[in-house]
């Protein structure tokens, strides 16, 4: 106990280095504007200043990059919320409770539940990180290619769930972005599948490129032919702020689920931020007294899938630290830092680097803290986007659009790609078939198709083995389950006329 | 007099034929290569036929909304124009380089939305154009495409 105590307060001097607290606030704003910005992701931003930080000790380094995961994570909610775009793939899911808020003149409202969702879900997830990281690491290890496969059915079970108005549509979409999702290389054979000879596709469909596309270009469209959009009316967040944050305490209980869902998630390598909202949005759903609000612009729906994305850092650093196991592509860029700092991820790191370990989770900590007030500031300005006139609008959202997918690779051929998911983007709205379950379908297709082949391969191939070995471990069953039951609510729904 | 759903209709006629593409594609591919594309490809035939017979049963083919060819040819303007311009924008950066080819397809994007006021189109392309330099170029070391203009 006395040895934690000093550890804890060594970490402590580290941390409250002005220095630190100064590196801290750059790397939130860094973070809000990476965030914010369709194109940008949380790797990326974290990936391009770990060189920054060659020069610094490894206290200062991390607590710079935590701050940047934490902050870029949330921040996209603005950009989803005020435009309808999400700012990076874990904010998929906000979009569908947040731009209908503020298309109902509440944008203010949305930012400021957002902002409190996404601090309260970092915040608790950092807890667990700090008390929970051994016994939770060892869950990360249950998980082999056949709990990875389903997984992802269930993420595609969620599908359905998600498609309420045409259940048949979203389950086409869903199965369309899994399509989309093996176009390149068969993850065992290596064998080229859909790329019609462009290299650009080689490496498969890049998630940002379809995300930019299948939000920007018809949202621009939108923008661009509805007239009752121009002029629509924004509300001010001054003085309000505050008020609507503390709403997030009537949603307690919905808050903690959700961040549970997320920090598991979070711990499941490769599982990634965007499940782990989807996830939460449809566990709220189903469980709530108002499930008809939901997409519509309930409040909900925008705290738990807020809530659940940002709870995925604490999570995601479990295995990271304690394994040398990424739980996501932002934990993987963040153990490069970690080792380049010459610390080594895995049980010895606790007791051979306590201090500095401690000091970068309290610094997460600080960073849940910091983002609230700045993101709310930065955000001020943000919701009077929503004022501009669609003219002036549009080739703005267009510009960042090209810029975004030109940043991933400086590759224009990536843009023309871009450009025909935007195609295939605004067809969807036109045809009233939903996105989202596209884009469900693009995250999960690599890893169900992947960790169905490798499941195979490991019983030679006789799926009969591969079902007998599922029944056999309890992961696996509670998945069926849960994918069983996703499955018989949505379809029963359906048959169940509405009052 | 009832009008076949024009959107409706081309919607399933579209899923079906994209569909089929599919299959047929995934299936000349090596089995050991294509077993979860050949699942895909029919699982998606088998929901664009479940779609068009439900769209039958429940009449929705029947609602003639959105039905005239006119109404649609012109809901279809905008969408072309986005479209058209973007892809001009795009070919241009790859010969014009970005920094050159931005402020012609910002300041002429917004003149053709509808927007008159000169002063806010070319204060909006300055700063548009000083953002994404701080940003990508100077903070992100980002060489975008630099064209004929500025390679």
């Amino acid at each position: 106990m006395e040895h934690i105590l000093s550890t804890l307060a060594d970490a402590t001097a580290l941390l409250l280095n002005p220095m630190t607290l100064i590196l801290i606030l750059a790397g939130t704003v860094f973070g809000i504007v990476v965030g914010s910005l369709p194109g940008l992701t949380s790797t990326m931003g974290v990936a391009l200043l770990v060189p920054v930080t060659f020069g610094m000790s490894a206290d200062k380094g991390l607590a710079l990059l935590g701050a940047i995961y934490c902050s870029s994570t949330y921040a996209g909610a603005i950009s989803a919320i005020l435009l309808n775009i999400p700012g990076t793939p874990a904010n998929c899911c906000t979009i569908l409770d947040g731009y209908p808020m503020t298309k109902k003149g509440e944008s203010g409202r949305a930012i400021a539940l957002a902002t409190a969702a996404s601090a309260v879900g970092g915040f608790l997830s950092i807890f667990a990180l700090l008390f929970l990281a051994p016994p939770l690491a060892s869950l990360a290890l249950e998980f082999g290619p056949q709990e990875y496969f389903l997984l992802a059915l269930f993420g595609v079970s969620i599908i359905a769930s998600l498609s309420e108005k045409n259940v048949l549509k979203g389950l086409f979409a869903g199965f369309l972005g899994l399509f989309l999702s093996i176009i390149g290389m068969h993850p065992l054979t290596g064998f080229m599948r859909f790329t019609f000879g462009i290299p650009e596709l080689y490496g498969g469909m890049p998630l940002v490129l379809a995300l930019i596309g299948l939000y920007s270009i018809p949202e621009v469209i939108s923008m661009l032919g509805d007239k009752s959009v121009q002029g629509a009316t924004s509300t001010r967040m001054s003085g309000g702020a505050a008020r609507h944050m503390l709403e997030i305490f009537r949603y307690k209980y919905l808050t903690l689920r959700a961040t549970v869902i997320g920090v598991i998630v979070g711990i499941i390598p490769g599982a990634g931020s965007s499940i782990a909202s989807f996830i939460a949005y449809d566990d709220a759903r189903k469980g709530s007294k108002r499930p008809e609000e939901y997409g519509k612009g309930s409040p909900e729906g925008l705290i738990v899938s807020e809530t659940a994305n940002n709870a995925v850092v604490g999570g995601s650093l479990v295995p990271a630290l304690t394994l040398g196991v990424p739980g996501n592509a932002v934990s993987a860029v963040l153990l490069g830092g970690l080792m380049i700092h010459g610390l080594k991820p895995g049980p010895a790191l606790f007791t051979e680097n306590a201090g500095i370990v401690y000091s970068f989770i309290l610094s997460l900590f600080v960073s849940n803290l910091v983002f609230v007030p700045v993101g709310l500031f930065i955000a001020k300005y943000c919701v009077r986007l929503i004022e501009t006139p669609p003219a002036i609008l549009g080739p703005i959202v267009i510009g960042l659009a090209v810029v975004g997918s030109l940043a991933i690779n400086l590759s224009i051929p990536e843009v023309w790609i871009m450009l025909a998911i935007g195609l295939i983007g605004w067809l969807m709205k036109e045809f009233e078939v939903p996105r989202e379950p596209l884009v469900l379908g693009l995250v999960l297709g690599t890893m169900a198709e992947g960790e169905l082949a490798r499941a195979l391969a490991l019983v030679h191939g006789d799926i009969a083995i591969l079902v007998l070995n599922m029944f056999k471990s309890p992961i696996c069953l509670v998945m069926i389950l849960l994918t069983a039951w996703s499955l018989w609510k949505a379809f029963r729904k359906k048959k169940t006329p509405k009052a | 007099m009832k009008y076949i759903d024009l959107k409706e209709s081309s919607f399933l006629l579209f899923s079906l034929l994209f569909s089929l593409l599919l299959v047929g594609v995934s299936f000349s591919y090596p089995e050991d290569s294509s077993e979860f594309p050949r699942f895909l490809s029919l699982v998606l035939l088998g929901l664009s036929l479940a779609m068009s017979v439900a769209s039958v049963r429940s009449g929705r083919l029947k609602e003639g909304k959105g039905s005239s060819f006119r109404a649609l040819a012109e809901r279809m303007k905008i969408p072309a124009a986005v479209f058209l311009g973007v892809s001009l924008y795009v070919a241009s950066i790859e010969i014009f380089g970005f920094y050159s080819s931005t402020p012609v397809f910002m300041a002429g994007g917004m003149f053709a939305a509808g927007s008159r006021r000169y002063g806010t189109i070319a204060l909006t392309t300055l700063l548009f154009l000083a953002l994404v330099y701080a940003l990508f170029s100077y903070s992100l070391g980002l060489r975008l495409p630099g064209g004929i203009v500025f390679e």
